[in-house]
């Protein structure tokens, strides 16, 4: 097939069954409705391991969760799918809270290649209660290493 | 075949072939109301499809160069007869059922082959998320037993295209599956859904390109199970679209591991050539160790196609 032909083939196949899927509303990010659905994505990726209290996102993107022996789940939107990460000490680079009046906005760094900053805003009220113990757990790690 | 007639390529002759049956893909979806595309995901597949198009006409010249200079010392003179074309089809699905078994059990081909499991969704442009860097493996040398048979590399290049366009439309949800005997011979959506899970159960099974009939012979075939669906994906999933990091995430960490400070010589080299998730520590889980720590916890699935019959630490 001529180099030019192909080209063109390529380009407009490409383009049209992507903007077809975008027509179609097939580009909405997931959503986690429930932390027991938090809960159940997060197990198909760890599975077997005990969950505690799980917090979700104010927009519902994401999720962290309380696992035993210092390390904290964390479960995010990534297109329609999520992506599951078990967050410890070595794999968390540097945690940025910034606090304001109604929301709490965390920026995690991670050693992760693909995912190597994660975003997540929770509501401010009960946040120390409900969000900290969870980020204290992976400093704790640190400190246990 | 000292003169030999310039093949076709088959895979950029289906390229219209493609598209159509992804649009009609799509359209089934839509009709259904069972959405199994997503934007993003589509343009990253798409676009590693194209990646690999240039990066075959990029350093493909490699592998086929060097399969040409050991033609040189092929037994036999094949004619171009139909039947010549059969056997190589065959034998070359063979040829690919090794690599592809090699590519999930060797980090090193791992790193390559990877790509194409990287999308959490199954359609037929999950078909087209190739590697860009299948060359640098070195694996093209599974062709070495054909080409000294006799088949020129551009035989089996242009036979080899056959194969690859029949792989791509088993890469779909839209078919459930086909009469028995077709399930029992070829390989087909269901085996492939099969192969494209991250349950334990389906973990390193259903290797076959055409015929199903490999894994049955060499013990890796586990059929579908209506109770299980498939969880499609890696086991660590990717959180980008990002092509270039598609492509080369598995090489900078294996490269990143086997550099690693501390590690003995033989750690070095696991790291590069044992089975993917294999650590020093045991900090990860390889393939083997997942579907242990699955019975282990389910003992009632013990001996069930895909997994052991005992767990083990």
């Amino acid at each position: 097939m001529p180099l030019d032909i192909l080209v063109i083939l390529v380009v407009v196949g490409i383009s049209g069954v992507v903007l077809l899927t975008w027509w179609l509303g097939w580009s909405k990010p997931a959503v986690l409705s429930s932390t027991e659905v938090a809960k159940t994505e997060f197990l198909r990726d760890y599975p077997g391991l005990d969950i505690g209290d799980v917090v979700l996102t104010s927009d519902g993107a994401a999720a962290l969760l309380q696992l035993s022996d210092h390390a904290t789940g964390l479960i995010f939107s990534f297109g329609d799918k999520f992506v599951a990460r078990q967050l410890t000490a070595q794999i968390v680079r540097a945690i940025d809270v910034q606090t304001g009046p109604a929301e709490t906005a965390i920026t995690l760094k991670l050693a992760d290649f693909s995912a190597p900053s994660v975003s997540l805003t929770f509501a401010s009220e009960n946040f120390d209660r409900t969000v900290r113990p969870l980020l204290d757990a992976l400093t704790l790690s640190s400190e246990a290493a | 075949m000292e003169n030999l007639p310039k093949f076709p390529s088959v895979t950029q002759l289906a390229v219209p072939l493609f598209i159509g049956l992804m649009l009609l893909e799509v359209l089934i979806a839509k009709w259904r109301g069972s959405a199994r595309y997503e934007t993003r995901d589509t343009l990253a597949s798409l676009i590693m499809g194209a990646g690999s198009i240039i990066s075959g006409m990029l350093i493909g010249f490699i592998g086929y160069n060097t399969l040409v200079y050991i033609w040189q010392l092929r037994l036999f003179d094949l004619s171009l007869a139909p039947w010549v074309f059969v056997v190589c089809f065959v034998v070359d699905d063979l040829r690919y059922y090794w690599f592809h078994r090699i590519g999930h059990r060797v980090r090193w081909v791992w790193a390559s082959h990877v790509n194409h499991h990287t999308s959490q969704h199954y359609n037929l442009s999950t078909a087209l998320r190739q590697t860009w860097t299948g060359t640098l493996t070195g694996i093209f040398i599974l062709n070495v037993p054909l080409v000294l048979l006799g088949f020129h590399p551009a035989f089996i290049a242009f036979v080899y295209g056959f194969n690859l366009v029949y792989q791509f439309w088993i890469h779909t949800e839209t078919i459930r599956r086909f009469p028995k005997f077709i399930e029992a011979v070829f390989n087909t959506p269901s085996h492939h859904r099969v192969h494209h899970g991250t349950n334990a159960k389906y973990l390193d099974a259903n290797y076959a390109g055409v015929f199903i009939i490999w894994d049955r012979m060499f013990g890796t075939f586990v059929p579908e199970d209506d109770a299980e669906p498939v969880k499609y994906g890696i086991i660590r999933n990717l959180a980008t679209f990002n092509p270039l990091k598609i492509a080369f995430h598995e090489w900078i960490s294996m490269f990143r591991d086997a550099s690693g400070s501390g590690l003995t010589p033989g750690q070095r080299l696991a790291y590069l050539f044992a089975p993917p998730g294999w650590s020093h520590d045991r900090s990860r889980r390889t393939s083997d160790m997942i579907k242990s720590d699955h019975v282990r916890r389910h003992p009632e699935d013990a001996g069930l196609p895909g997994l052991p019959s005992v767990g083990t630490d």
